[in-house]
């Protein structure tokens, strides 16, 4: 049986079966795929853009006769994607057994099904249920929480669905919600309610998907950073808001589902992943254990780039972490025409010998997303653009070639490089601004920083790091050369790196399936050593440097 | 001898840590007038910098590694200088920290360098500090501006515990407290009390010269 890659813009990657159907793999997937004709090919409601995961050519097609026979990448339309589209569904895997320490027995005389957990039985059902054992993985990210239903049975993911965390209200970022509890104590059960809420809605979800009854959900797993750790839990997040930032606990935590509020059988067990300092949460911890860290060989880095990166380093034995504050710039945020890799972001762009743009879907351009800015600010470096501290030449005495230097515009807030003109996207400006630039330098400056410190503490060499895992949407996308050129990765890095997709999310389903995996969980979490970077004159001498281009 | 603080106002500008501090150690070596080459060196170089970052010209970078080298070449010369009996204070004396709770130092370290430059001493007491930590320096010095730097809105309470503080000790007329970092603001300033809030390090620069004149 032939497997093949299907990779979606919202960065979701699904393996199925050669010869599909792209219409069903996507409904499968979550997709709200609509077939106004009924899939048979007549009236064009469902066409998608496809193109080779290997190469360039676009064509659209109709995903209701598309048969999918090689590996490839889809554009999901707005609106068709499932919500918190940039995480990954799938990611490496490793080989484990499959314990997920619940069992279910048949008694044909009573006619009743027993769930035992160990020794205990926690639910006794009418009927023989033994088929129907399920568990969720979840990944209670701060801006998107992710579910993965799997089969404890034969540890297969059913259904994945996302929402929108409901903390959002209190704030964006983890010092927000952590402020709302200093602001006042009962914001805290506030808090919890609404992680609980939407955690529940993706219960309500993904059930719907596979048409299976809650109380078959005996299991569950929660891996998210410290502060998301704490709200989940109701323990009081205010020691994550002032050095030395120590969390209320760090290991992991087993309660039921009812005393949390979770819509499932009330003696579902859900397991909290341990943590490994205030800003080192258990999302990665989990994304240690799905990467193998570990396990593996010294020599090797695990970079999980989000809002906050956090980067984790194995040598000599040892195993160290860090978290740098890299904002979101990288995801589009703060950039004026930033955007996430979704329809009209230009992904992939190239200044020489001439300019040439790729955008993800048909229509006009809207913006550029992280790895569209990378290449474009790595392409202005190698065109002699930007000098290593990152200003934009003077359009006046630019010495680059004519067909860029035309595009360098002078304003009264700095200059400005124009990606497209008006004439040449529908009438719509988009435009890179020194300010612009500033933004990413701060992020890749911090991210850099904190990489060189790190490696720099545990007595490793660049050159003897063996290889870079990189964890988060974000690292898909990414064109490693050219991170490499904008000075997000050190040199050494090229050739090295393999992307993993969501770690947190992998981890969380190996803990749901593995008791085994749970006890490695926590033993990393025990293991890790915490590196503090702010305010340390270190990391501001570092920081300087990671900021500097040395194209 | 204004050839050589010509070059140290370039190594400032160039952001050059090891040769600010090999041009310093130089001055020593040549019996050169230490405060005249900080003045007509080191203070207009990061005031040059500190120019082109208000024209958009230069960048943080620019700027943190123009006050690193400062820095350098102000650690070599400061021994001497207190030799002499001090440069003239008379601009004012500043205490500068991030507040208990907070660990944050890169805003706090560029305002720190625009003050120098500005002529004002400066004594930057580090990060994490507490209010008693503000006072006893305050008082140690005869500073007459506090000013006090928070990044987090979780940690930014501290400083409206510090103007507390110095209500209870009865000293609070006697200091200008001075509030900035990310989460603050000029309301944020007016709640607590303080006696002025400024975005930016440069506006922090004016704000200081409008206190203290």
């Amino acid at each position: 049986m032939d497997r093949v890659k299907v990779v979606l813009s919202t960065g979701q990657e699904i393996e199925t079966e050669k010869g599909n159907s792209l219409a069903e793999v996507l409904a499968v997937n979550g997709m709200k795929i609509d077939l106004p004709c009924g899939g048979r090919g007549k009236c064009g409601g469902c066409k998608v853009t496809v193109k080779p995961l290997a190469g360039i050519e676009q064509e659209q097609v109709l995903a209701c006769s598309y048969k999918v026979l090689s590996d490839i990448w889809v554009d999901i339309p707005q609106g068709l994607e499932n919500p918190g589209a940039q995480i990954l569904a799938s990611g490496n895997k490793t080989p484990f057994l499959l314990n997920s320490g619940f069992v279910k027995v048949y008694d044909a005389n009573q006619h009743e099904t027993s769930v035992l957990l160990g020794d205990e039985v926690i639910a006794k059902e009418f009927g023989d249920t033994t088929r129907a054992c399920y568990g969720l993985a979840v990944d209670i990210g701060t801006t998107t929480v992710v579910g993965y239903l799997m089969d404890l049975l034969t540890g297969e993911q059913l259904a994945v669905s996302s929402g929108l965390n409901g903390q959002r209200v209190f704030g964006a970022d983890v010092i927000s919600r952590i402020n709302a509890v200093y602001t006042k104590e009962s914001n805290l059960e506030q808090l919890q309610k609404q992680v609980i809420e939407t955690i529940n809605n993706i219960i309500a979800a993904v059930i719907q998907k596979v048409n299976i009854a809650t109380d078959n959900i005996y299991a569950v797993t929660l891996a998210g950073n410290t502060c998301m750790h704490h709200l989940a839990l109701g323990l009081n997040p205010k020691g994550l808001g002032q050095a030395p930032f120590a969390p209320v606990i760090q290991h992991p935590v087993e309660v039921t589902a009812d005393s949390l509020g979770l819509a499932l059988n009330p003696g579902a067990r859900v397991w909290v992943f341990p943590v490994i300092a205030g800003f080192v949460g258990g999302d990665t911890v989990a994304a240690i254990l799905a990467s193998d860290l570990h396990q593996l060989e010294d020599g090797r880095v695990l970079i999980d780039i989000g809002t906050n990166g956090e980067l984790v380093v194995k040598a000599n034995g040892r195993m160290m972490a860090c978290s740098a504050a890299a904002g979101p710039a990288l995801e589009g945020a703060q950039v004026t025409y930033g955007m996430r890799a979704e329809t009209g972001a230009i992904s992939h762009i190239q200044l020489m010998p001439e300019l040439k743009i790729e955008v993800i879907g048909e229509g006009p351009i809207k913006g550029i997303c992280g790895s569209g800015l990378i290449d474009l600010l790595a392409e202005l470096i190698k065109a002699g653009l930007i000098n290593g501290r990152g200003k934009l030449c003077d359009p006046q005495s630019c010495n680059g070639p004519s067909h860029l230097k035309e595009r360098l515009v002078k304003t009264d807030k700095g200059v400005r490089f124009i990606v497209q003109r008006p004439e040449e996207n529908e009438g719509s400006e988009i435009f890179f601004s020194q300010a612009d630039i500033s933004q990413i330098q701060l992020a890749k400056g911090a991210l850099r920083a904190a990489l060189e410190l790190l490696v720099k503490k545990v007595g490793l060499n660049g050159a003897e790091v063996e290889e870079v895992l990189l964890a988060g949407a974000f690292g898909n996308f990414m064109n490693v050369q050219q991170a490499v050129v904008i000075g997000l990765l050190p040199e050494w890095a090229e050739g090295k790196v393999s992307m993993m997709g969501n770690g947190a999310g992998e981890g969380a389903k190996m803990a749901l399936l593995s008791l085994e995996k749970r006890v490695e969980a926590e033993e990393i979490s025990q293991k890790v050593e915490f590196l503090e970077l702010a305010g340390t004159a270190d990391f501001q001498a570092a920081f300087i440097k990671g900021m500097l281009f040395n194209g | 001898m204004s050839e050589i603080f010509e070059e140290i106002k370039e190594a400032v500008i160039d952001g050059d840590e090891d040769l600010a501090g090999e041009l310093a150690q130089k001055v020593l070596d040549e019996n050169i007038n230490p405060v005249e080459a900080v003045q007509q060196g080191f203070i207009k170089g990061i005031e040059e910098i500190g120019n082109s970052w208000k024209a958009g010209e230069a960048f943080l970078p620019d700027v943190m590694m123009a006050a690193d080298a400062m820095k350098a070449g102000l650690a070599v010369l400061e021994p001497s200088i207190a030799e002499l009996g001090g440069g003239d204070d008379d601009t004012g004396k500043i205490v500068l920290g991030t507040v208990e709770g907070d660990i944050h130092d890169i805003g706090k370290n560029i305002v720190g360098a625009l003050l120098t430059a500005a002529g004002f001493k400066v004594y930057d007491i580090g990060i994490d500090q507490k209010a008693e930590n503000f006072l006893a320096k305050a008082e140690e010095v005869g500073a007459q501006i506090i000013a006090t730097s928070a990044l987090l809105t979780t940690t930014m309470n501290a400083q409206k515990e510090l103007i507390e503080y110095l209500e209870e000790k009865n000293l609070r007329s006697k200091y200008k407290v001075l509030v900035g970092g990310g989460p603050t603001s000029q309301t944020w300033a007016d709640e607590i009390k303080a006696d002025g809030w400024a975005e930016t390090a440069d506006e922090a620069v004016e704000l200081c010269k409008k206190l203290i004149s």
